[in-house]
């Protein structure tokens, strides 16, 4: 729809005229602020948990456990991209390796429009804990938690 | 030819002055849109409703729902 309507204003004489073809949808599943009417609670970014701890593909386990704790931590490259996720539970003691020698590459993710209800029975079903959640090009936003995010009633 | 942009240039596009224009139908705009799109339906898209509402000195960015 908005090629058409980029090529109608071109010929109406505006200029430059530039279309942002990947559409709300890309702003939506960004986790980007919008104006209007709607209901947006219930959405995936509306609950995600936006304070994940991070760390870098060279930071050492054994650095990052002691910053972060026997926790969930998602690893990210310098833009934010999503590179992996350390379950530091599950990590034997005195390992000194990197982030990137033990995470779990390519993790699942989810866009922050994403139905809150359809993603937490999708991830009951799956026996997830939690999901990240990520832009379309794979910036960290957050982390939708199985537990303590319930879609809201009514 | 309009060229299509992403949203990271959009953004710079906007911050430098362009006129963003969702061209949806009333309701989808109503219900959601972006932070300070304009409203031009493209059902209803002539050259008096754009010149109602756009600046001509100014750039223009479109977008609808998705790129399907």
């Amino acid at each position: 729809m908005s090629p058409r309507a980029a090529w109608r204003l071109e010929r109406f004489g505006y200029d430059p005229v530039y279309d942002y073809s990947v559409g709300k949808v890309d702003w939506l599943a960004a986790g980007l602020p919008t104006e209007g009417t709607g209901d947006r609670s219930g959405r995936v970014g509306n609950v995600m948990d936006r304070s994940v701890p991070t760390c870098g593909p060279d930071d050492g386990v054994t650095d990052v456990v002691a910053r972060v704790g026997p926790q969930l931590c998602i690893v990210v490259n310098e833009r934010g991209i999503v590179l992996g996720r350390l379950r530091l539970d599950r990590l034997a003691d005195g390992e000194a390796r990197t982030a990137e020698d033990v995470m779990e590459p390519g993790p699942a993710t989810v866009r922050a429009n994403e139905d809150l209800a359809e993603t937490l029975e999708r991830m009951r079903t799956r026996k997830v804990g939690s999901l990240i959640v990520s832009t379309p090009e794979g910036v960290l936003l957050g982390v939708v938690h199985a537990d303590g995010n319930e879609p809201p009633t009514g | 030819m309009p060229a299509s942009v992403d949203r990271v240039e959009m953004q710079r596009l906007i911050a430098a002055g362009a006129q963003l224009v969702e061209v949806l139908p009333e309701d989808e705009y109503t219900e959601e849109h972006l932070p300070g799109a304009l409203h031009l339906p493209l059902k209803s898209l002539t050259r008096a409703s754009a010149d109602a509402v756009l600046d001509r000195s100014r750039p223009v960015i479109v977008y609808c729902w998705d790129a399907l």
